[in-house]
């Protein structure tokens, strides 16, 4: 059963479109995640199921409850784990938390044992008692996650769970993610870590510039591109360069797909470890010169590359100024 | 009644900010006290003046003083807002399940009891400065309550503002440009009686004369119910009307961008 339907949702700024007509559903005990690069919409969807903003169009359910008529019922029903990491740094773990069980009108005799469990599951009791501010950002995170668990939502919504955290406390908090879901919950994050999608979801969307290119399990989704993925360095970058390795590579019957790729071309050959010989036997013969050739098993980051024609790791720095300065602004908030 | 709940936690997290910053708290209390001590007797001449309506300058200017703080502390509030946007925890308390204007609400409430207290503080300082007012103990609670409106109606307007203008810099732009003249053109630190005709019409169309001028009959003339009761009809009617749109302006206006 969906616990979470969205259907042609549409969010405008002004002249700028940020999430474009995406329709989807969220099963129960489902770890569904949004993969994109930075400013492609995942914020801005999360935040309208979320009921944060308003949509410019469509319309979504979340827990059985419109986010448009309903927003302070879905609002009871789950939890948010915003991009921020919104902790009072002028508060103890403790007060934190307990604040957060008061909003959500947890009764007071329960309130207590709740506040240590959720700490427990994320190894803060021996800090509990502290004041925030003397917390590194990865305990800041892992609160901020049990205060997003206190009042046991059943959809628990994660906003980039592991931006700008350290690749300790990544995989912990990767672990605790996977508890959840051993534990009834629904979990819908957004990340644009490939590694983090891969690991932790059932399903994926690739979501790129507000509209969904993809959508399916990290399995499924490499496979479907069909093979190896080799990626072959071109000498002559030019845009003749670049033709003529297409016309020679388009005419090779073992490579079922090739995509532009930053260095040359991305290859998706069906001839396993024999492809790299016969690929520069070919390209020798035709006098085409190759810089580099790399071949490993499809990725997500291939599958990301297939779909939407650009690396992910690339736009992670932010070849656009916007984004660039965005993602500044919200570094120095913290 | 969850509503009361869901404002008490609001404003005893701010609370709990003020009592953790022993800076915020040292400044909150200098400020009026300067303008007391200093300005008090710098001006201290003006008693000289045919019919100056006090027997000292600085018993004139308590009330005056008084009114100043819940002006600034009020202006300062919508301070939070601005805070909260920045660290991210504005679309922390706008996921919550709980009225959003409980938010404002109890932010103002927060302002309210700060403000009690600087006053409380103010007055013992008057106090020892040789300042007694004539209805002693008695008449505290109703300058007491004078100034909480006040504090309710401005506070209310500073968390508008800053729930509007996102940028710290535009915010103290927009409360200075309200609250400076609020305190300049009103009864606060000269009598009316003594400034241009112009000036003193202003001085009558603004707010904040409303709300000194009972709490200087209180404390330098007694029990004059008549103008009193007028007088803070004027403030009850003013915070209501103030306090009231800001809440639903907030409610209505506040929100979240990803950009």
């Amino acid at each position: 059963m969906a616990i979470l339907e969205a259907e042609n949702l549409v969010k405008k700024y002004g002249e700028l479109t940020a999430v474009n007509g995406i329709s989807f559903q969220v099963a129960e005990r489902e770890i569904f995640g949004f993969l994109g690069p930075n400013g492609a919409g995942k914020s801005t969807t999360i935040m309208m199921l979320n009921t944060l903003l308003k949509p410019s169009g469509g319309r979504a359910t979340v827990c059985g409850h419109d986010v448009a008529r309903h927003p302070s019922r879905v609002r009871a029903s789950v939890g948010y784990v915003s991009q921020e990491i919104a902790v009072d740094e002028f508060l103890t773990g403790r007060e934190n938390l307990l604040l957060h069980g008061r909003f959500y009108h947890i009764p007071s005799k329960d309130l207590a044992r709740r506040i240590g469990e959720a700490s427990a599951m994320v190894d803060l009791t021996d800090r509990l008692d502290d004041l925030v501010g003397t917390y590194s950002g990865g305990m800041r995170k892992r609160l901020d996650i049990a205060e997003g668990l206190l009042h046991r939502p059943k959809l628990i919504f994660l906003d980039e769970p592991t931006l700008g955290l350290d690749i300790q406390t990544r995989r912990k908090i990767w672990e605790y993610i996977g508890h959840l879901r051993d534990d009834g919950l629904t979990v819908f994050l957004t990340t644009h870590y490939m590694e983090e999608a891969d690991q932790l979801c059932d399903r994926v969307v690739i979501i790129d510039h507000g509209e969904i290119k993809a959508m399916d399990s990290p399995q499924n989704l490499k496979a479907k591109l069909g093979g190896d993925v080799i990626t072959v360095g071109l000498g002559d970058l030019s845009e003749a360069g670049r033709d003529r390795a297409r016309r020679l590579f388009g005419g090779l019957n073992w490579i079922s797909r090739m995509d532009e790729h930053p260095q040359g071309l991305a290859l998706i050959s069906t001839q396993g470890d024999a492809a790299i010989p016969l690929l520069m036997q070919a390209a020798s013969g035709d006098g085409i010169q190759i810089a580099s050739v790399t071949l490993k098993r499809p990725s997500l980051d291939d599958v990301f590359l297939a779909y939407t024609g650009r690396e992910l790791r690339e736009e992670e720095g932010g070849s656009d100024a916007f984004r660039r300065m965005s993602r500044a602004v919200r570094q120095a908030r913290r | 009644m969850t509503f009361f709940q869901d404002v008490w936690w609001v404003c005893w997290r701010e609370l709990l900010h003020f009592l953790r910053s022993k800076v915020t708290i040292f400044a909150s209390m200098m400020q009026p006290l300067v303008w007391l001590l200093l300005v008090g007797n710098m001006f201290s001449r003006t008693r000289a003046l045919p019919g100056f309506p006090a027997e000292s300058y600085m018993a004139f200017m308590t009330p005056g003083v008084l009114a100043m703080v819940a002006l600034f502390g009020g202006a300062f509030g919508g301070m939070s807002i601005i805070w909260d946007r920045r660290v991210g925890y504005l679309s922390k308390l706008l996921a919550l399940p709980i009225a959003r204007s409980s938010i404002v609400v109890g932010k103002m409430l927060s302002v309210a009891i700060r403000t009690a207290i600087q006053i409380l503080i103010v007055l013992c300082v008057a106090f020892v400065a040789g300042v007694r007012s004539v209805t002693g103990i008695a008449g505290l609670p109703l300058i007491l309550f004078i100034a909480i409106l006040m504090s309710f109606a401005f506070s209310g307007i500073s968390l508008t503002v800053g729930a509007l203008v996102k940028q710290p810099e535009t915010f103290w732009a927009v409360v200075n440009v309200l609250n400076v003249p609020l305190l300049f053109m009103s009864s606060a630190l000269f009598p009316l009686e003594f400034v241009p005709s112009w000036l003193r019409v202003l001085g009558r169309m603004n707010p904040v004369t409303y709300a000194i001028d009972p709490m200087r009959i209180l404390m330098i003339q007694g029990w004059q119910w008549g103008i009193i009761a007028s007088d803070v009809a004027i403030v009850i009617a003013f915070t209501v009307l103030v306090a009231g749109a800001s809440t639903a302006i907030f409610v209505r206006r506040v929100e979240i961008t990803t950009l």
